[in-house]
C-alpha cells in the first residue's frame, strides 16, 4: 500500500477515535480498511466537507440513520427518535470534527488545505463525488453494535487544474 | 452575580454542548447568549447588556471566527471583552493569526470540560 495512503488510514483512526471518546464516550473499532473508485450509491446519512489546496479532494463520514440517532441523543443529551434537523446538524459538527482534525494531521504531508463548512444528506441511493477524483479510500468502525464509515478522497491537484 | 457569556458556532448542537460544558465549570453563568456566525455575533454585542466573554468557532458562513474577533478588537463598546476560538481549525498559521488577534485562548474540538474549565477559569479570575 503506498505510503500516503496509509498515513490517510491512520490519521482517520487518530481523528475518529479522539472525537468519538472525547465528545461521545463511544468506542471504536477500525475494521479493514479498503479503496475504492466511483463507489456505488449509499442509503442513510452522509455529512461532507471539501478541501482544498495543494491537494483537493472530499471528506465524509456515513452511517444508517439509527447510529446517527444513537449520536445525537448523546450530544444533546436527551433522547431522539427519528432524524431531524438536530440530528443533522450534530452528524454534520462529528464530521467537522473527524475531517479537521484529519487534515491537520495530513497537512504535514500534503501541505496546506482549507476545509469548507459540513454539508449533510439523508436519503436513499446517492452519490458524492468530485469533477476529477474518483478514488476513495474508506475506514470503516464498529461502534457500539453499529456500523459507520469516513471516506476521503484526495488527490494532488495536476499543473494548471484549478 | 454570574458571567454573561456569548457563544458563536454555526451549528446549533454544537452551542448547546458549549452551553452545557460550561455551565458545568464551577463558575457561576448568569446569561448564554448564541449567534450563528460572526454577523449575528456582532448584532448580540450591540444589543446586549455588557458581555464578559466570548467562545467562538473559526469556519462559519456570512463571516468566520477571525473577522469576528478582528472586529471585536476595533470597537470601541466591546473591544476588550476576551474571545476564546473554539474550532476544529488546528493549523499553526490560523492559530497563530487569531493569537496575533488577541485571543485570550484556542480550544480544538473534539475539547474536554477540563479545557473549557481552565478557558473560563483563567478568563474570570
Amino acid at each position: 500500500m503506498p505510503e500516503i495512503q496509509q498515513e490517510v488510514y491512520r490519521a482517520v483512526r487518530e481523528a475518529t477515535n479522539s472525537v468519538f471518546s472525547t465528545m461521545l464516550s463511544r468506542e471504536v473499532t477500525p475494521e479493514e480498511p479498503k479503496e475504492l473508485v466511483d463507489p456505488p450509491p449509499l442509503t442513510g446519512v452522509m455529512a461532507l466537507l471539501g478541501f482544498t489546496g495543494e491537494w483537493a479532494g472530499l471528506g465524509m463520514v456515513y452511517c444508517q440513520e439509527k447510529l446517527a440517532i444513537e449520536v445525537s441523543s448523546t450530544m444533546l443529551m436527551c433522547e431522539v427518535t427519528e432524524v431531524t434537523n438536530d440530528v443533522l446538524d450534530a452528524m454534520g459538527e462529528v464530521a467537522n470534527m473527524v475531517i479537521g482534525n484529519v487534515k491537520d494531521l495530513l497537512q504535514p504531508t500534503v501541505g496546506t488545505l482549507a476545509m469548507s463548512i459540513p454539508t449533510v444528506i439523508y436519503g436513499r441511493n446517492f452519490q458524492a463525488r468530485t469533477t476529477q477524483h474518483r478514488h476513495w479510500l474508506i475506514q470503516p468502525f464498529q461502534s457500539g453494535g453499529a456500523a459507520f464509515e469516513v471516506r476521503i478522497c484526495l488527490t494532488p491537484k495536476e499543473n494548471g487544474a484549478g | 452575580m454570574g458571567v454573561t457569556v456569548l457563544i458563536v458556532d454555526d451549528s446549533a448542537v454544537m452551542r448547546k454542548i458549549l452551553e452545557r460544558s460550561l455551565r458545568q465549570t464551577q463558575v457561576a453563568i448568569d446569561t448564554v447568549l448564541e449567534a450563528a456566525d460572526g454577523v449575528e455575533a456582532l448584532d448580540r454585542l450591540q444589543s446586549a447588556n455588557g458581555v464578559n466573554v466570548i467562545f467562538t468557532d473559526v469556519n462559519m458562513p456570512n463571516m468566520d471566527g477571525l473577522e469576528f474577533l478582528r472586529q471585536v478588537r476595533q470597537s470601541t463598546k466591546y473591544g476588550k471583552v476576551p474571545v476564546v476560538m473554539v474550532t476544529t481549525e488546528g493549523a499553526e498559521a490560523k492559530v497563530n493569526e487569531a493569537m496575533g488577534l488577541g485571543a485570550a485562548g484556542y480550544i480544538k474540538k473534539p475539547f474536554t470540560p477540563v479545557q473549557m474549565q481552565e478557558a473560563l477559569q483563567k478568563i474570570v479570575s
